[in-house]
């Protein structure tokens, strides 16, 4: 039975409403870390920018989210039609696009460490806050690469929900770089 | 010619990716403010076009 065909819970509720509102109490409880860490940056930098950082870098690798994030939306609307092969081709451009941004980021580390190391108030913003997300970009991509091995092995033909869940999740992600973005780059 | 699902998303946002850019490499005045203004409208975007937002109490596929 897949969670789309699971018969109604007490008062009519459905399993996918139950899941997908759980999914987005999830998101709201990590949206109250990254603020918080947002509200950290502006406590120790008020609007400064250490203007060593590289704005190129910034411009590239966030476009490169985005479009990731254009490639998940495709991926999950092949899902929902039960188009397998698009399903995967699609989870596979998006895999690739998140690994790039990380390479962005670890390159952007690399020249970080010299121009603002750890010890400095920028420094500790920078890689505190480029460091959680880029942990959280690493989940998403071993979420997406289990959902590729599961969706090759066909177990998605019935039930979407795990790439609805899976991709959501890779969304969210991207929302999160849309305010670190100009956070850590741009003010 | 039939445009795919997402599309004007994507191409939205990547123009106010660098429109925000321009904000900040300018100094426009009140820099500020249109760089909250730009995050917010594109985290909605992603919000309302992919996440589905509306969807979060509906049984259907989003």
């Amino acid at each position: 039975m897949t969670v789309t065909d699971a018969p109604p819970l007490e008062h009519g509720v459905s399993r996918i409403k139950i899941n997908r509102i759980g999914l987005w109490l999830f998101f709201l409880s990590e949206a109250m870390l990254f603020a918080g860490l947002i509200a950290i940056r502006f406590s120790l930098l008020g609007t400064e920018v250490d203007e060593a950082v590289s704005q190129s870098i910034g411009l590239v690798i966030t476009v490169i989210l985005l479009a990731s994030s254009y490639t998940a939306f495709r991926a999950e609307h092949a899902a929902h039609k039960g188009d397998q092969a698009a399903m995967v081709q699609y989870l596979w451009a998006t895999l690739i696009l998140g690994t790039i941004f990380l390479g962005g980021v670890a390159f952007e580390w690399y020249e970080a460490f010299m121009e603002f190391p750890p010890g400095t108030a920028f420094g500790t913003v920078f890689f505190t806050m480029t460091g959680i997300h880029a942990f959280h970009v690493i989940t998403g991509l071993i979420f997406l690469t289990v959902l590729i091995r599961n969706a090759k092995a066909g177990r998605y033909a019935d039930d979407s929900w795990p790439v609805e869940a899976g991709v959501k999740y890779w969304h969210f992600v991207d929302i999160v770089w849309v305010f670190f973005y100009p956070v850590l780059y741009l003010i | 010619m039939r445009e795919s699902p997402g599309f004007t998303a994507i191409v939205v946002l990547s123009v106010l990716t660098v429109i925000e850019y321009f904000v900040s490499a300018e100094a426009v005045a009140g820099a500020f403010f249109w760089l909250l203004i730009i995050s917010i409208a594109k985290a909605a975007i992603i919000l309302v076009a992919f996440m589905h937002l509306r969807n979060i109490f509906g049984n259907e596929h989003s």
